[in-house]
This record gives C-alpha cells, sequence and structure tokens, in this order.
C-alpha cells in the first residue's frame, strides 16, 4: 500500500488563492484528518490529488516518487478515489448508472445484472432505493450515501472522504466511521474531512490542520480533544455549546393541519413566534417532502397550511440544487428574492438594478456571516461552507415572520456553525418563529424549545420530560 | 400500385432526414449541439456526386459522402470543441460554407451549360437496410452500452463524468464526427438515390428538419425515425395533391409537411429534458 504526500501547493483560481503552500502526508494504513475553516482549501487540496485541479506548483509523491496527477483517470489508476463534498455524479441519470459510470468494464451493460449489482452495493448502505430511479429523485442524504457505495464499490487503496458525514444520521456516521476503522486495518490510506471534531478524535490516527491555504501543523490525534482541535483550528479558545434559555411563545406564525402530501402521511404543527421547533429525524423520513411543501413546489394534498406570520424563509437543505444559482454571483445570489418583487425591495430603480444598492447589501451580508470569497465570485466558485452561509444570509436578509431552514450548519466549521445558531436563537428571541429540519442530534437538543421527531412522513411530539438523546433516537427508528 | 408508390415516395423523402438525424442524436447526447447539418449533409451530398461521376462506383460514391461530412464536423469540432467556440456561430458558418463550397466547387469542376454527368445509384433496399439497422444500432449503443452510458453522462453533466475519469473531449469528438458520418450519408442519399444529380443547395432545409426531429423526437432513437417517417409521408402526400392539381397555394401545399410533422412530434414529445450539459463548452 502506497504512501502518499503532497507538499508545498499552491493554486490559485483568477485572482483567488486557494492554497499558498499547502502539504499533507499520508502514510500507509492510516485515516489521517484534515482540519481547517471554511474556505481554507481543503477541497482543493483533495482535488489536486485527485486529478481535478492540478496544482500551479508544488509536488505530489507516491513512495517517495514523484508523480504527476493530471487527469482524475490518471488518479483512477493509482487507485485513489474521492468522496465529494457536494454530489458527483449525474443527477439524470439512474442510481444504477451512476454506480457503474467510472468503472472500466466491457462494452455491453445488461440491464439486469446491472440492477442486481447496484441492488448489492446499495443493501450495504442501507440506501432502500430502487436502483431504476433518477439520481434527481433522491434527497442529499441519499446522494451522499450514493456517493460512498460508488467510490467504495470500485476498490480504491486511497480513499478520501470530504465531509462525508455532514448529512448522515448518527447511526449512520457510526457505520461509515467503523467502515474507515476497518478499512485501515486492511492497510488502506484514508483521508478525512470533517468540521465535526469528535469524529476526527474517534477515529483518526493523524491531523493536519489548513489555515488560509496553507498546512499550518500536523501530528498525532492521541492525547488531543475535540475542544483542543477547536482552539487549534480557529486560533483562540470557542465558547462552550450553550443550551436554550426558556422563550416565552408569542402568537402562531404557522399551523399544519392534517398535511398530507406525497412523502407525508399527515402533519400537525403549530409554532409561534419567538421559539425554535425542532424537528429531528433520519434524512428521508419527510424532510424534502415538507421543504418543498414549505416551498410551495409540492403539492398539498391534503389539510391546511397557514403562514400567520409571514414572510415564510427558507433554506433548502440542498445548497447546490435548490439554495443558489450556481452561476450567479454571491451578490446577485443574495438578493434573489427582491428579484422576485423588484418594486418593495428597493435594489431596483426604473427597472434596473442598482448596483451601489447591491453592492451596500453584499457587503453587510460578507462582513456579517464572514463570508469569503469575494461578492463578485460566482456562487460555484465558493467553498462548500461559504456556500452555505450564503444562503442563511439570505434567508435572514428577508426579515422572516417564520423561517425554516433544513440543516442549516451543514459543512459549517466550528466556528460559523457557532454562529449560525446563535444567529437562530437571537432571531427566535426577536420573535421570530423558528423550524429547525435536521439530521443533527446535537444540532436539535442545543436549539430546539420544542422537539418532535420525523419518521415515515409523521410527527411524534418529544415528550418535554423525557428531551434526551436516547428516547429521540428511539423515536427516529420508529419505537413508540 | 399507387399506394405502394406512396409508400415508396415517403421513404425516399424520409430517408435522408432519418440519417442526419440520427447522426446528431449521438452528437447532442454527448453535449454536442450542431446545427450545421444542412452543411454536413450539402457537402456529403456535392461529395458523393463528385466521387460517383468521376469513378462510377456507388459504393465509392457513399464512402466519398460519409469522408466529407465527417470532415465538415471536424472543422465544426475544431472551433466548438478544440477552441469552445459558440456552437451557434460555428454551426451557422459551417452551413455556409458548405452552401458557397458546394456552389463554387460545382462551376469550377462542370462547365456550365453543359449537361451534369449522372452519378450510379445505389438501390432503395440498400438504404432501408442501413438506415434500420443505424437506429436499432444507435438506440442500443446509448441505453445498452457502456460508452453509450458514458456519452450520455458527458452530456448531461460534464463535470461529473469528467471526474468519474471520462475523457470528457474525447467522447464529445467522437460523437460529432459520427454525426458527420451520419449527415454525409443522409446527403449521399440524396444524390444516389433520390436523383443522380447535383443541384446547388440541394438539401432545401432538410438538416434543419432534422435538428427539429431531435428535440421533438425526445432524443430518443426511435421516435426519431418515426418523425422522419411522417415527415416523408406529409411530403409525399403534398406531392400528390399538387400533381393532383388540388385547388390550394401551392406554397401552403409546400408547408403542410414542416407544419404536421411539427405539430405532431410537438403533441406527442410532452416534456422533453435535452441533456443537462448540451451546447455546454467543456473547461475542464
Ligand atoms: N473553481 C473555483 N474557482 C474560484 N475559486 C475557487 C474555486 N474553487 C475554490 N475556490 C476558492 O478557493 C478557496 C478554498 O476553497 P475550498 O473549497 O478548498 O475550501 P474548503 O476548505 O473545502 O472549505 P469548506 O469547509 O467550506 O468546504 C475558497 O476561497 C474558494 O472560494
Ligand atoms: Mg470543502
Amino acid at each position: 500500500m502506497p504512501s502518499i504526500a503532497l507538499r508545498e501547493i499552491h493554486k490559485r483560481f483568477g485572482e483567488t488563492v486557494a492554497l499558498s503552500g499547502a502539504s499533507l502526508e499520508l502514510a500507509s494504513g492510516e485515516i489521517h484528518a484534515l482540519l481547517g475553516e471554511n474556505g481554507a482549501g481543503k477541497t482543493t487540496l483533495v482535488r489536486t490529488l485527485c486529478g481535478l485541479h492540478p496544482p500551479d506548483s508544488g509536488r505530489i509523491e507516491i513512495d517517495g516518487e514523484t508523480v504527476g496527477i493530471p487527469s482524475p483517470r490518471r488518479a483512477q489508476a493509482l487507485g485513489i478515489g474521492l468522496v465529494h463534498q457536494h454530489f458527483m455524479g449525474v443527477p439524470a441519470l439512474s442510481v444504477a448508472e451512476n454506480l457503474v459510470l467510472g468503472e472500466p468494464g466491457g462494452l455491453a451493460l445488461r440491464p439486469r445484472s446491472l440492477r442486481a449489482r447496484a441492488r448489492e452495493m446499495l443493501e450495504r448502505w442501507e440506501l432502500d432505493v430502487d436502483p431504476d430511479t433518477p439520481a434527481r429523485e433522491l434527497s442529499v442524504g441519499q446522494l451522499q450515501r450514493l456517493e460512498i457505495a460508488r467510490v467504495l464499490g470500485g476498490g480504491v487503496e486511497t480513499l478520501v472522504l470530504d465531509e462525508p458525514t455532514a448529512v448522515l444520521a448518527p447511526s449512520e456516521v457510526g457505520e461509515l466511521l467503523a467502515l474507515l476503522e476497518r478499512l485501515r486495518d486492511e492497510g488502506r490510506s484514508l483521508v478525512l474531512i470533517s468540521h465535526k471534531l469528535e469524529e476526527i478524535t474517534a477515529v483518526c490516527d493523524r491531523v493536519s490542520v489548513l489555515r488560509g491555504g496553507r498546512t499550518v501543523a500536523s501530528r498525532e490525534v492521541a492525547g488531543l480533544d475535540a475542544a483542543r482541535l477547536g482552539e487549534w483550528m480557529v486560533g483562540r479558545a470557542l465558547p462552550p455549546r450553550g443550551r436554550p434559555a426558556g422563550t416565552t411563545p408569542g402568537p402562531l406564525a404557522l399551523r399544519l393541519e392534517g398535511v398530507k402530501a406525497e412523502g407525508l402521511r399527515g402533519i400537525d404543527l403549530e409554532l409561534h413566534g419567538g421559539e425554535v421547533l425542532a424537528l429531528a429525524g433520519i434524512d428521508g423520513n419527510g424532510q424534502l417532502p415538507l421543504e418543498e411543501l414549505l416551498a410551495g413546489v409540492r403539492p398539498l394534498g391534503a389539510g391546511e397550511l397557514n403562514v400567520l406570520r409571514p414572510p415564510l424563509a427558507l433554506v433548502s437543505g440542498d445548497r447546490q440544487r435548490t439554495g443558489l444559482a450556481l452561476d450567479l454571483s454571491l451578490a446577485e445570489n443574495l438578493i434573489l428574492p427582491a428579484a422576485a418583487r423588484p418594486r418593495q425591495s428597493g435594489m431596483f430603480r426604473y427597472g434596473l438594478l442598482r448596483a451601489g444598492e447591491l453592492r451596500k447589501a453584499a457587503g453587510e451580508a460578507i462582513e456579517r456571516h464572514d463570508i469569503r470569497g469575494g461578492e463578485r465570485a460566482l456562487a460555484r466558485q465558493l467553498s462548500g461552507g461559504n456556500q452555505q452561509k450564503l444562503c442563511i444570509a439570505r434567508s435572514l436578509r428577508a426579515r422572516p415572520g417564520v423561517l425554516a431552514v433544513v440543516n442549516p450548519t451543514r459543512g459549517l466549521d466550528v466556528r460559523a456553525a457557532a454562529a449560525v445558531r446563535g444567529e437562530l436563537r437571537a432571531l427566535a428571541r426577536e420573535g421570530t418563529a423558528v423550524l429547525l429540519i435536521s439530521t443533527d442530534l446535537d444540532e436539535v437538543l442545543e436549539l430546539g424549545d420544542r422537539i418532535a421527531v420525523l419518521f415515515r412522513g409523521a410527527l411524534s411530539v418529544v415528550d418535554p420530560a423525557r428531551r434526551n438523546r436516547e428516547r429521540i433516537g428511539e423515536l427516529m427508528l420508529g419505537g413508540e | 400500385m399507387l399506394e405502394l408508390g406512396f409508400a415508396f415516395a415517403a421513404l425516399r423523402l424520409s430517408a435522408p432526414l432519418g440519417f442526419a438525424a440520427l447522426g446528431e442524436l449521438v452528437a447532442q447526447r454527448s453535449g454536442v449541439l450542431n446545427i450545421g447539418i444542412e452543411g454536413m449533409m450539402l457537402t456529403g451530398a456535392f461529395a458523393a456526386f463528385a466521387a460517383g461521376a468521376a469513378t462510377g462506383s456507388a459504393p465509392l460514391a457513399c464512402a466519398a459522402a460519409v469522408a466529407a461530412g465527417t470532415a465538415m464536423a471536424g472543422v465544426f469540432g475544431a472551433f466548438a470543441i478544440g477552441r469552445r467556440a459558440d456552437p451557434i456561430v460555428c454551426g451557422t458558418g459551417l452551413n455556409l460554407l458548405a452552401l458557397g463550397g458546394t456552389g463554387t466547387a460545382q462551376r469550377l469542376l462542370y462547365a456550365p451549360g453543359e449537361p451534369l454527368p449522372s452519378a450510379p445509384q445505389i438501390a432503395w433496399p440498400v438504404w432501408v437496410a442501413l438506415l434500420a439497422l443505424g437506429a436499432l444500432g444507435v438506440g442500443l449503443f446509448l441505453a445498452y452500452s457502456r460508452p453509450g452510458l458514458r456519452l450520455r453522462a458527458a452530456g448531461e453533466r460534464a463535470e461529473a463524468a469528467h471526474a468519474q475519469g471520462i475523457d470528457v473531449r474525447r467522447v464529445r469528438w467522437s460523437a460529432t464526427l459520427f454525426g458527420g458520418a451520419c449527415a454525409g450519408l443522409g446527403g449521399a442519399c440524396l444524390t444516389l438515390w433520390i436523383s443522380d444529380t447535383f443541384v446547388e443547395n440541394m438539401t432545401a432545409g432538410r438538416g434543419f428538419i432534422a435538428l427539429a426531429l431531435v428535440l421533438f423526437g425526445a432524443f430518443r432513437a426511435w421516435r426519431i425515425l418515426a418523425g422522419a417517417a411522417l415527415f416523408g409521408a406529409a411530403s409525399a402526400l403534398q406531392f400528390r395533391l399538387q400533381a393532383a392539381g388540388v385547388e390550394i397555394p401551392y406554397n401552403l401545399l409546400l408547408m403542410t409537411p414542416y407544419v404536421l410533422t411539427l405539430a405532431v412530434l410537438a403533441l406527442f414529445a410532452g416534456r422533453v429534458r435535452p441533456p443537462g450539459d448540451l451546447a455546454r463548452p467543456f473547461e475542464g
């Protein structure tokens, strides 16, 4: 099994310097954590290793010999596989087709054997979907698992995972981590990028930290705890995670009565101003249908949905597909809702966009949410975490009466995640009704004034007296 | 007898479209929008005519048409794929180039005023067999072969295809050249079957109908073929009506196959979803 070293990698995209002297030494048979704030260059670094962004300068060594990896094909030949941060398959193709797309092989693709193979790979990931479904119909969590199944199916020797756990449920995370350890024990080398520091202390052997495109430290994980790691990453101590301070609910803001739709079996819910209602649940249990229902893109089958304190703003669970217009700039994405109501927004004069206002809005959001990349950068060019911050910033601009957020801290670094949680709490204090739909149990426990669990398209409310991990975990699996 | 004659006429009028549209289907599924079909057909028609007249060999004439269509596609690819130029501009250029080029070549090669030589002919069963095999082959290739899957991936999301080790440019190049070869063959139909001579701009918009067929045929081989057949039948009918002296202005009659084909296809097409990265040059 090879050992791999990336040395002094530099990479720029036009004006943006993404990497300026990043290094990573990966020994065989280890799990190496790659840590860094949003925009630090983690994704870019692993993409150079996989032939997607050949570096401007710097060396890649395999077993001490300098190699060039000019294309993903070359990386494949070297046995390097990457689980991308965002789904890197083809949405229009079926799940089965996505699974075999990259593999070498004979001319013919027999539908039956293709389906059988796909089933096998999916089963291992408990991905309960028909192999013939187009990938575009899957939720982000399902896409994530599809991506993992695809790469692991390819029999790689060096496996790189870019935030694979961002949208997985705790049980799935445990399973994935156990699998990674097994792969390591077989002698494979792994790189794990994650903002969840507990995962790093749990399974990783070494950790390298990137800051501003440069590797600032690399050491053994043994003896480090999550708090120390976080401190190390951002350069100072982080505040401990809080618990909800009791709030006094205000007037009713959102009501769902007997709501049925495709994927929802009957939801009753009342949300008041000033409170956070957290919906926990394993992805695929109605999160996407509920989100789409609130967004107005999924027809209401039966029941009633009333927004009593408009406007309702939504942070989509899939920032790349429904959250952002990837080919518009950061600033343009930010004011997209204004374009729908040009008169009220004050963004337009005589139907023309006011450049000064646009820049002001962008400047404010960038400042307040620490979005890195520049107002002119296309949304596509932002790092995953910065895309997420942009989605949050946009939803807050609307001064919503009801704010629905789906996995709002997905892909955010510890500091940014803490900031977003702080914003949500502050918003609730100011009277906004917040509906948090999250697969992250810690987040649910930390933010929810009330908690309910989504299971197979229905809600079960968590009794405040039994508000703990075990109880919620039970309900997530359909327990009574 | 009359019915058989009608079916023949329909077949002859639809075959050139069928070939060209099948080729364009493959190109578009790979993400390449080549609107220069008309030009590639015209070049093919001329090459078949010239080679056929010079050598007297129908197979050679056919090969010349295929080569000419492929070469034209190569010109298109050099700009649209090689230099990532706008495909609409490239395709339009191809059409103008072919129109001017074949006209000029015809005047240079054959003295004006003298009767043109005639090209050898290929019998209809050969064409029909070729077209049927072609459609079947393209359909099977796209749906049930690994290269076909890769080709579709390159057209749907080039970035992802690239990330999974597929050489997107090579795939698109191959598809483009195949499209050119098919269009050339479609052009050969005109001079080796439908008539035995070459007339300036004799494709008369068939390339654009082929383009429309791909879209309205919902990017499926058999539907595209059905669309071509419909167009052929409507054209044949229109000639019948003209010959029968029906009291309809003949311009209106000329229009009917176009309108009818588009109307029927549009009716059946439902919501067509073109390949996601169609006409987007690949940057990687
Ligand atoms: N294709 C691109 N074009 C322009 N800039 C880019 C591109 N890809 C990345 N960048 C920039 O490079 C920097 C590093 O981005 P990268 O995606 O590597 O960050 P990251 O560490 O993975 O962050 P995150 O934790 O948010 O995923 C960012 O400033 C980003 O805007
Ligand atoms: Mg990243």
